[in-house]
């Protein structure tokens, strides 16, 4: 089973998204509800994939972002951003991008659906590299 | 002292509608994912949520333009308070306890000093990881204070009113605390000023949220003495 870490700080949103995600038992979804927090269950559970919220309360999604790719380690993890934060803003879009997020999901129009499809489509890029 | 930037001085119409349409949108997409996930309950309380922000709204705009006549009238706090307690458990599983520091009563309207509080304590609720507390107590021998607080918020009253001005009502005020947008805070500002109160921070012991000042009763005593 692959493993999930999901960054997102409102706890109902949170508890819909890892009831969703682990339906078919393809997949173990831990949530961390703040960046600080994201960090140490990276380090414990050592994610396959991390769907991050950039709008958090203190420390924001970019904040971890650069921090979770700033070690090594973690550096082929696939980072998909789900946030309710619009992408008109050029800036942010670049900054997600530079820090190596995957993709962008905005929230309001996307299903959960969508993102468990997301989601396996990162883990496939990852186990299937382009040769 | 009144700025060109004091929302106080903008229409609630003008300035609350892009930070009501994010609040609507935050709503909705619980409402989508709930669906998906079969969880009515979480449906219905959204939603019901959400029409309570939507008729504040209403409320203050009315109010703003001449539309709606508050009567104010002698009111007991004790029954506003159980009032807004058992709906903030019913809207968010909130845990309220009550402690009732007066008994005179105030020269409000009961719904919107309801309404009022009931939208404070669904913002500090978004802040605290512990149970919230009401208490009503006298601030003067013409005024009593109603408000809603939790032990474990940092709140200042420089922190509410920068979330209030123009500039930020449309982003994520309050930002260390939430990334939701305080519509319901300047809602609660605006109706407790239309019942002759005013809405501030507080702190109550080594509690701190959210309160409305608002006048006493001269007229009627609940308690016979």
């Amino acid at each position: 089973m692959k493993r999930i870490l999901l960054v997102e700080p409102n706890a109902r949103v949170a508890g819909h998204i890892k009831q969703f995600l682990e339906r078919d038992n393809k997949f173990i979804v831990t949530v961390a509800p703040s960046a600080e927090q994201a960090i140490y269950a990276a380090d414990e559970q050592q994610p396959d994939v991390v769907v991050l919220e950039l709008a958090m309360p203190k420390h924001n999604g970019f904040a971890f972002l650069h921090e979770f790719r700033s070690y090594q380690e973690w550096a082929n993890i696939p980072v998909i951003v789900h946030s309710h934060l619009a992408t008109q803003d050029a800036a942010q879009t670049k900054a997600w991008e530079t820090l190596g997020a995957v993709a962008y999901l905005y929230k309001p129009q996307t299903s959960l659906a969508r993102l468990r499809q997301k989601v396996g489509e990162c883990l496939e890029e990852v186990s299937e590299p382009a040769s | 002292m009144a700025e060109d930037n004091n929302v106080a001085q903008l229409p609630v119409s003008e300035v609350a509608s892009p930070s009501l349409l994010r609040e609507m949108q935050y709503s909705l997409y619980e409402i989508a994912r709930a669906a998906e996930v079969e969880d009515s309950a979480h449906i219905q309380k959204q939603a019901e949520g959400l029409m309570r922000l939507v008729d504040s709204y209403q409320t203050a705009a009315q109010l703003e333009i001449g539309q709606l006549a508050l009567e104010l009238s002698p009111c007991g706090l004790g029954s506003v308070m159980h009032e807004v307690a058992h709906e903030l458990y019913a809207a968010f599983d909130m845990s309220v306890t009550l402690q009732a520091g007066v008994h005179a009563p105030a020269m409000t309207q009961p719904k919107l000093l309801t309404d009022v509080m009931f939208h404070a304590g669904s913002m500090l609720g978004a802040f605290s990881k512990k149970p919230l507390k009401l208490i009503s107590f006298s601030v003067s021998e013409t005024q009593l204070g109603l408000g809603i607080f939790a032990k474990d918020v940092e709140l200042k009253q420089a922190e509410l009113e920068q979330a209030l001005s123009r500039e930020n009502t449309s982003h994520m005020p309050l930002a260390t605390h939430s990334e939701r947008s305080v519509i319901a805070l300047r809602l609660a500002a605006d109706l407790t000023q239309a019942i002759g109160g005013k809405f501030i921070v507080g702190r109550r012991g080594g509690y701190r949220g959210f309160m409305a000042v608002v006048p006493k009763s001269e007229q009627l005593s609940l308690v016979s003495t």
